[in-house]
């Protein structure tokens, strides 16, 4: 009876429906924006996102796995937002320049903060890893002691190496806990580490 | 006479030929269509030899925009790569300005970008939604006539 009604409504031409391609493109969620979503409602959907994939999985590493899945999509969705809003129309094509774009761009627009750090591994010249000492993802997660290796900022690892993936410098990224200080606290280390092609093109590139 | 093409990482996702100016309604229908044909596959075989130049190019420039990267028989291939490696080809004569070509890429890339937020819509799968091909001639009337 309603539906009816409604549908009467629209066909005398009140209500149309708004293609996405016809709406202006959410704007930067800082400065009135109103793009910003509240830190519980994210906490609430992902939390939902951890228990599904919980039930569909047999070990924690393919928790994880799921998890980063789930995070690339949006990573490369990110990528080209945020090179389309603040890039003019520039690419990167320095390795230098697509890790700073994560660690400086892409963590403002998603987190409303750079990332706490970015440093080069000593070990290894294709290891990358930025530091963050408390990922939104882990905010309100507090791991059993049968799963405590589990760090669901592997969520975020997916979005980064989702990022760099579209940026065409593919790259494998794992979250990992790290104790700090006294030990009673941890940050997260995402370590970023780049396919050997990557590091053969950057040497050819800039020689 | 022109041929666009969107191209992601692993084949063409998209393809809009701005030749076929709608129904020619000429004499002999059929001799027509068979030139036409002929045509339109030459002009894929120019559009798709040019991504090893896309390919070259790519490395050099620090822009999106990678202008003319190739030209065959009068016809000149113009490309744009975004930041997620989605490539724009423009197969067109020459007779356009280069204000107008990259007037008509950046347009595209906005209503790229507006269709990748759509959750629904996969990564580098062909692109079927019949109002982003209706925006994109709305798009060539506008920069390339």
């Amino acid at each position: 009876m309603t539906e009816s009604k409604r549908n009467a409504g629209s066909g005398g031409g009140g209500i149309r429906m708004l293609n996405i391609l016809d709406r202006p493109l959410a704007t930067k969620g800082r400065g009135g924006g109103g793009s910003e979503v509240s830190l519980s409602a994210f906490s609430f959907l992902f939390s939902e996102m951890v228990q599904y994939y919980q039930n569909r999985v047999l070990s924690i590493a393919d928790l994880e796995r799921k998890l980063e899945e789930a995070g690339y999509g949006v990573g490369h969705r990110v990528l080209e937002l945020l090179a389309f809003r603040e890039k003019q129309y520039r690419r990167e094509i320095k390795l230098i320049g697509v890790l700073q774009f994560v660690s400086s761009t892409v963590w403002k627009a998603l987190f409303n903060k750079v990332a706490d750090s970015l440093e080069r591994s000593t070990e290894n010249e294709d290891e990358y890893m930025i530091h963050e000492r408390e990922p939104i993802t882990n905010v309100f997660v507090s791991a059993p002691a049968d799963i405590s290796q589990l760090n669901c900022a592997a969520y975020i690892a997916g979005i980064i190496s989702g990022v760099l993936n579209g940026a065409s410098y593919p790259a494998g990224v794992t979250a990992h806990h790290v104790a700090i200080g006294d030990g009673q606290r941890e940050k997260t280390v995402f370590l970023i580490k780049f396919r050997q092609d990557v590091l053969r093109r950057e040497a050819a590139l800039s020689g | 006479m022109s041929l666009f093409v969107i191209v992601g990482k692993n084949e063409p996702i998209f393809e809009a030929d701005f030749s076929t100016s709608s129904t020619s309604t000429g004499a002999s229908p059929n001799k027509v269509s068979a030139a036409e044909e002929g045509n339109a596959q030459l002009n894929q075989f120019i559009l798709h030899s040019s991504l090893d130049m896309m390919e070259k190019a790519m490395w050099s420039s620090p822009y999106m925009n990678l202008r003319a990267i190739d030209r065959f028989n009068g016809h000149i291939v113009h490309a744009f790569l975004t930041a997620g490696g989605t490539a724009f080809l423009l197969l067109h004569d020459g007779s356009r300005g280069e204000e107008s070509l990259v007037g008509f890429f950046k347009d595209v890339y906005e209503l790229y970008v507006k269709l990748l937020m759509n959750p629904f819509c996969e990564m580098d799968r062909p692109i079927v939604s019949t109002s982003f091909e209706a925006r994109v001639r709305v798009l060539e009337k506008r920069w390339l006539r």
